[in-house]
């Protein structure tokens, strides 16, 4: 009299109807609280984040968030290094630019409490896991906020580490992190800072740089500000005999121009999955295939990283400007799927 | 201790469990005092509890006996209803735009838990024997939350059956333009709830064998005023219990904004069903067929009181540790059990009045189950979606009972 079935409990569902709802888990930006703004200089700003779900941001020292900010009704996005030690809360430090839209709302409108999104942390501008020797500085202007985080997250570690900075500024009012530096050069004796003044002592050329920085024969040299200083420094080390993998560079990639967009579907086709994605008007080649569920690699979205690179194998694209591709690269057909969509029917290498 | 208790001493828990939940189907059965009632819903209760036919296959196939009402004059006008529909068109919402499904949920998060974990019936488990340790209270409590919300989607899909049929059947030209929008309104809760299981609890569970039953009996009963009834007053009710009694204990606020919105449609829907209700049901009806009515919202109305217990949690997690029947008496004293049912008939029975179905005879068995409190609150015509909400907030559920 008694039946038995076969109990199910829960319902099986690999990948079922989740696939077209999966965001990929990367490009979800993390939801964040401004819980501190502390004002550096008259022109910049740092702000301490929490996340809103609680949970933490592990970021290494060196790299930067891409903040996602709304604008009266639209998004801008933005890179901004941190510029705290690892294991600190967060917090990034922006710089009020000469018409600068986003650097003039965050350091004069934003408030305590905002709460916005963020992507990453990204960059490779890090400190290599396992070496110990001499760490070699130069930081010029805001190219500081990543190199601070770089000595204090060294010197923590192993406070008996050689480490130099060349901190380069137009004048000592423009100085950021002054007070850091100072307990830094207090607390660790190893520590050295020279400061430079352009407006007194003028600009440092190649031979002048390399004599200044003079690097040990195993120190790892990182270089942080505008292009032609990093390129001048380069080449006075290189001239002076550093080799090349010796030197990093964070390259600072001022704000790109959008491109106009084209207005209707445009057809991708990605050679490595055999899939043709139809680009909707107003999508990158990036959000295209992630939307469509295609595993490709990206950081910041804003043309900083060059994670997102792809080859174009036919077809036409338009690229936001400035971004992080060599000439070189650009030569041999490499485009940034975050920072590019396309024009004409493509077929990319991805 | 009944000979029921004695029949089942010194027997293999297993054997124990088998037998105890064949009677209870009987049981089930049995306490529908209406003959009526339960010959009506005895093919429903048949395959739903006794042949299992939720618990396997893809699908099942529900034939429909209601009559489509096609209108020739496109007369019949009705303006409240009228009315109801420009309202929902005006609301709806998009499941997809007007959620941030972008945000994580973490089943690990106290701060933003589903359900937190002074919900579950851990002191009833205890006092049962058993005891979980922090990480499997927090299991638990996920676990029963993804329950909770499988039902609320499946749930959800009979309702987008049954709110299709009834606009089939319905006769005013009014209530059909209505009922257009609470098709769409239940599809898009069937899309919301099953997103937000896919996506952020990655978990769905089977269809609970009672609730099976009641949307059987539902989608496959002729009469369209019981498909009304069932549907708009009954299921509908049964839903702002549960969905109220989710909305206030949990702290996960991708869930939270979800369940607003659903709640603020299915007031709408309770709304036209009163509407609709009323007017048949003092207008078209018989004493006789008052009176059956009656009797079978009173028996759906104790079937949802007490039928929900949650047996495929107690599959996964306690067979075999624990009887089925220990179970049922923990569950039942739960104290989102109390809240739920509080919420639920809260709003029930003034519906009940309003419509016509609340004679001296019936209120005399509501007594003897306790529900009278409820009487003359306020129905679905005086409410608005916002003092829903705001007396779903204010109840504070009281402590367990054991
Ligand atoms: S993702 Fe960083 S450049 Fe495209
Ligand atoms: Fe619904
Ligand atoms: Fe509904």
């Amino acid at each position: 009299m008694f039946f038995s079935h076969p109990r199910r409990i829960t319902l099986p569902r690999p990948a079922g109807s989740a696939r077209r709802w999966a965001t990929p888990a990367a490009i979800t930006a993390r939801g964040v609280r401004v819980t501190d703004i502390r004002r550096e200089t008259d022109d910049a700003v740092t702000l301490t984040l929490a996340t809103e779900d609680g949970r933490p941001l592990p970021f290494r020292a060196g790299q930067y968030l891409t903040h996602c900010f709304n604008i009266d009704g639209a998004e801008v996005r933005r890179a901004y290094s941190l510029s705290v030690a690892e294991g600190e809360p967060p917090a990034c430090t922006v710089k009020l630019l000469p018409g600068g839209l986003v650097s003039q709302y965050v350091v004069t409108r934003l408030k305590i409490g905002a709460r916005y999104r963020v992507l990453g942390p990204s960059g490779d501008f890090v400190l290599t896991p396992g070496e110990r020797g001499p760490l070699v500085m130069l930081a010029a202007g805001s190219g500081i906020t990543p190199i601070i985080s770089l000595i204090e997250t060294a010197l923590r570690a192993d406070p008996q580490r050689r480490v130099r900075l060349l901190y380069i500024n137009r004048d000592p009012a423009r100085t950021l992190f002054d007070a850091r530096l100072r307990a830094a050069q207090a607390r660790y004796p190893r520590f050295e800072w020279t400061p430079w003044y352009t407006a007194s002592a003028g600009r440092p050329d190649a031979a002048r740089l390399a004599e200044l920085l003079q690097p040990e024969i195993d120190a790892q040299i990182y270089l942080c500000g505008p292009q032609p200083l990093m390129d001048a420094a380069t080449a006075g080390l290189r001239a002076a005999g550093v080799a090349a993998a010796r030197i990093r560079r964070e390259r600072f990639i001022p704000a790109p121009r959008h491109q106009q967009r084209p207005t209707a579907p445009v057809e991708i086709r990605f050679l490595r999955s055999g899939r043709t994605i139809v680009q909707r008007p107003g999508e990158s080649i990036l959000e295209a295939g992630l939307r469509a569920g295609l595993a490709l690699p990206f950081s910041c979205t804003v043309g900083g990283c060059g994670h997102c690179r792809v080859r174009i194998r036919d077809g036409e694209v338009c690229l936001d400007e400035p971004n992080c591709l060599s000439a070189d690269e650009r030569a041999a057909g490499w485009t940034l799927a975050c920072s590019a969509c396309a024009l004409t029917p493509l077929t990319v290498d991805a | 201790m009944t000979t029921l208790d004695r029949m089942l001493q010194g027997l293999p828990r297993k054997a124990q469990n088998t037998i105890y939940s064949s009677f209870d189907t009987l049981r089930m059965m049995g306490s529908v005092g209406n003959l009526k009632v339960a010959a009506s819903m005895a093919p429903s209760a048949f395959r739903g509890l006794v042949l299992g036919t939720a618990r396997e296959g893809d699908a099942v196939q529900m034939p429909g006996h209601h009559a489509a009402h096609y209108t020739l004059t496109y007369g019949d006008e009705f303006p409240e209803m009228y009315d109801l529909y420009r309202r929902a068109v005006a609301n709806q919402w998009n499941g997809d735009r007007d959620l941030d499904w972008s945000i994580d949920v973490d089943p690990e998060n106290p701060e933003t838990a589903v359900m937190p974990l002074d919900y579950p019936p851990f002191e009833g488990l205890e006092a049962k024997g058993i005891r979980l340790n922090a990480k499997e209270k927090l299991r638990f409590a996920n676990d029963v939350a993804a329950w909770t919300l499988s039902q609320f989607m499946h749930g959800e899909q009979g309702a987008l059956y049954a709110a299709a049929q009834v606009t089939e059947s319905v006769q005013w030209l009014d209530g059909k333009f209505y009922g257009a929008t609470q098709v769409m309104d239940e599809g898009r809760h069937l899309e919301v709830f099953l997103r937000y299981l896919d996506t952020k609890l990655q978990k769905v569970y089977t269809i609970n064998d009672n609730l099976f039953v009641i949307l059987d009996d539902l989608l496959t009963d002729g009469r369209w005023d019981v498909k009304f009834l069932g549907m708009q007053i009954m299921v509908e009710g049964l839903a702002l219990g549960a969905f109220g009694t989710m909305y206030n204990f949990t702290r996960e606020p991708l869930l939270k904004q979800l369940l607003k919105y659903v709640i603020q449609d299915e007031a709408r829907h309770v709304h036209y069903g009163v509407l609709a209700l009323r007017e048949h049901i003092s207008k078209a009806l018989s004493p006789a067929e008052v009176r059956e009515r009656e009797d079978w919202a009173y028996e759906v109305a104790l079937l949802m009181r007490n039928r929900f217990l949650s047996h495929e949690i107690y599959y996964e997690w306690f067979e075999g540790r624990l009887s089925l029947k220990d179970w049922d008496e923990i569950i039942l004293n739960a104290r989102s059990m109390s809240a739920f049912r509080h919420l639920m008939f809260m709003r029930l029975i003034p519906n009940l009045e309003y419509i016509g179905l609340m004679s001296e005879r019936i209120k005399a068995h509501y007594a003897k189950a306790g529900l009278t409190s409820f009487l003359g609150g306020k129905n679905a015509t005086q409410l608005s979606a916002e003092d829903l909400l705001r007396d779903i907030s204010d109840y504070k559920a009281p402590p367990a009972v054991h």
